[in-house]
């Protein structure tokens, strides 16, 4: 099952990369540590215990290369076409193959928050983005991740002062070239401040591949809501990591919604370094056809009182896949700590598979901890409550697999992001209500 | 309006109901009585469609169609309506658009355009009402955190919203307070017409003081072995089922 990937092509990529654009020496330096981290962990294969069940050659065989990409303003009047109509007073934000479209972004001006593109933070040296840039992801030992580091050309920087708030739509859009995309994104959201994401994948045409990394760092009493939703069609591929690091207080909700690709990874790593601090995790993944959805979730808990909580549910179709791994870990001194994971799956299909493994690695003795993991059908006893009010057979199934996922749903509380979840998962069901 | 005839039908290789015989006419209410594991929920969900059940022989004709070749959501969009013992909890969707979806559906089967908003309002208006339901049960998830009465009573909403032709009430009253049986018998009252009908499935006759029925029957073994007027209702409450049991077994 395995396949020996060359690298030599990433080493040869890195150079034409770091050809174009004056890095500071710091970055420089980062960027190379991280080759040469690349080069020693090597593309994952299966043996690889987190990616057991995903088969990333088979899809980078289909010609995904990393590479330079150069921008292309040819395409921008095509993709601005595309685009979701703007909401008012939020901040769009858009990335094109890996670059920041100064051109197709709005930004409104605003005292509360800073947001630029990752390159010029790192041509103009600005020093928080630059501190934090590989300081979450170095010692995780990614090897995905370090490839991003080192390739990386742009990517966006958002920076919510004290007290501030923002609100960001974050469109990444694929043109379908060959290369990789790697977009590289740090958000520092400071004392008191709030800051939601909107981010959804577009893929123009052809298929795709975009390998993300994000840098979440986050104050005191700071809180994000993000709702990830992942629909561009199953051409596309996506590994999209974040790590976040979250001080006293601080509130990480993140809500990924997978609809439609060919693969789809989302790799989460917390370090709840402050106490009192939460981080949420829902996923739903609805999948059909050969579609494959992985999230792969680490909770650090490193102090004591700190709570986490991850929800994810699956609905399986046709011959799709879905992998959850979730590990939670709690420090020897992180007492107090109250960790909550489940999955749960409905096949529809008997090709369809799930693929749960729940680790815990506690090393504190006044905590408490629960998983669950469960596997099921929809209940013919509930089908028939809403076929004997005269709902078609098609459309009862649909609302029980909307009810299914609805306690994910409910757990968003900003109720614009709620919304927009509850409306894409309903078209995805075809319920029109 | 609804007509059975010999109908025997079991579940995993148990026969339950063993040749049930019963006719229901516009404008009538029957209650149907009998010890507990009789067959009364059988009755209804064999006529409902619940998947499961194995029909061997008869017939359940709903003004003249046959019902026991339907898929469930076809004899609802008939007319038909059960009203279940245990309701089921739907996280997620909101009552007015389960209400909505199951209106539609009906309509659309009939080749009618969905109902507007305003008329679906309005209609929800008027039977929230009658059930005397508070406003917020509109946008509560179908079911999720009502208590026993109040999935009872919004058993009877969403009858009163489909206003369908037969009815039958699987033990509506059983766990209902005082006030919500009156409510719950009120909407009943109500919605009677003489083009439509009622079954009501109930161990008490308490329920018939509110809901006069036409007849009573006793289930006894999957059969209705006696039939009455409401004073059978009374000498059940009065005697118990022995004596029903010793007459069946002295046959
Ligand atoms: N799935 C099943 N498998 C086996 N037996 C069943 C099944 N469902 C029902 N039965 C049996 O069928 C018989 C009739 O059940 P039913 O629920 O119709 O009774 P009932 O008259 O409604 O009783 P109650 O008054 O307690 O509600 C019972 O003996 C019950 O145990
Ligand atoms: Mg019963």
């Amino acid at each position: 099952m395995t396949t020996i990937i060359d690298t030599s092509i990433y080493s040869e990529a890195f150079d034409n990369v770091l050809n174009q654009k004056a890095l500071s020496e710091g970055i420089l330096q980062k960027k190379q540590k991280a080759l040469q981290q690349f080069e020693q962990l090597g593309i994952p294969n299966m043996k690889n215990e987190e990616w057991k069940n995903t088969y990333l050659a088979k899809y980078l065989k289909k010609g995904f290369q990393p590479g330079l990409v150069k921008k292309d303003l040819s395409k921008t009047e095509t993709i601005a076409e595309i685009l979701p109509s703007l909401t008012e007073n939020i901040n769009r934000i858009v990335i094109i193959d890996g670059l920041f479209s100064q051109e197709l972004s709005q930004i409104h001006p605003s005292i509360q928050y800073n947001i630029f593109s990752t390159s010029h933070c790192w041509s103009e040296d600005i020093q928080n983005a630059n501190q934090i840039f590989s300081s979450l992801t170095d010692e995780k030992k990614q090897s995905l991740t370090s490839l991003n580091t080192a390739l990386s050309q742009d990517g966006v920087f958002i920076e919510v002062v004290e007290g501030g708030s923002a609100h960001v739509e974050l469109l990444i859009v694929q043109t379908g070239s060959d290369i990789i995309s790697m977009p590289r994104n740090i958000i520092q959201v400071g004392k008191n401040a709030y800051l939601n994401i909107a981010e959804q994948h577009i893929l123009i045409e052809g298929h795709s591949m975009t390998n993300m990394v994000a840098e979440i760092v986050m104050e005191e009493n700071a809180k994000i809501e993000w709702v990830k939703i992942q629909d561009a069609g199953d051409q596309y591929h996506l590994i999209d990591s974040s790590y976040v690091s979250q001080k006293e207080n601080s509130r990480y909700h993140c809500t990924t919604l997978s609809l439609t690709g060919d693969l789809l990874r989302n790799q989460q790593y917390i370090q709840i370094a402050g106490e009192q601090a939460h981080a949420d995790l829902g996923g739903i993944y609805i999948l059909e056809n050969q579609q494959q959805a992985d999230n792969i979730i680490v909770i650090e808990h490193q102090v004591p009182n700190t709570t986490s909580n991850q929800l994810y549910k699956g609905i399986l179709d046709g011959s799709s896949t879905g992998v959850f791994n979730g590990k939670i870990i709690v420090v020897e001194d992180a007492q107090k700590t109250d960790a909550y994971q489940s999955n749960k799956n409905i096949l529809l299909s008997d090709d369809a598979a799930v693929f749960t493994r729940p680790q815990l690695e506690i090393y504190a003795d006044d905590v408490k901890c629960s998983h669950g993991a469960t596997s099921s059908q929809i209940e013919d006893y509930e089908s028939f409550y809403l076929r004997s009010r005269g709902i078609g057979k098609e459309l009862s199934k649909a609302l029980l697999m909307f009810a299914f996922v609805a306690d994910v749903v409910e757990e968003i509380e900003n109720t614009t992001l709620k919304e927009w979840v509850k409306s894409r998962i309903s078209t995805k069901l075809k319920i029109d209500l | 309006m609804l007509k059975i005839n010999n109908l025997k039908a079991g579940i995993a290789g148990k026969e339950i109901l063993k040749g049930l015989n019963l006719e229901v006419n516009a404008g009538e209410v029957h209650a149907i009585m009998g010890p507990n594991g009789t067959g009364k929920s059988t009755l209804g969900n064999v006529l409902s469609g619940k998947d499961g059940y194995d029909v061997s022989e008869g017939s359940a004709l709903l003004e003249g169609v046959e019902l026991l070749e339907l898929s469930p959501e076809e004899r609802a969009q008939l007319g038909l309506f059960l009203a279940f013992q245990y309701p089921v909890e739907i996280p997620g969707v909101s009552n007015a658009n389960f209400l909505k979806a199951s209106i539609n559906e009906i309509r659309k089967s009939k080749g009618q355009n969905p109902i507007s908003a305003p008329e679906f309002l309005k209609l929800l208006r008027e039977k929230m009402e009658l059930v005397e339901m508070q406003k917020d049960f509109i946008s509560r998830s179908v079911n999720v955190g009502f208590s026993g009465g109040e999935k009872k009573r919004n058993e009877i909403l969403q009858m009163a919203m489909l206003n369908p032709k037969l009815a039958i009430l699987d033990e509506t009253d059983s766990g209902l307070d005082i006030d919500a049986l009156r409510i719950v018998a009120n909407g009943v009252n109500k919605l009677r017409t003489n083009d439509n009908a009622f079954i009501i499935i109930t161990h008490y006759q308490r329920l018939l003081d509110y809901i006069v029925p036409d007849f009573v029957h006793v289930m006894y073994d999957g059969r209705i072995v006696k039939s009455g007027d409401k004073s059978l209702a009374l000498e059940l409450e009065e005697k118990g089922y022995d004596w029903i049991k010793e007459e069946v077994e002295a046959l």
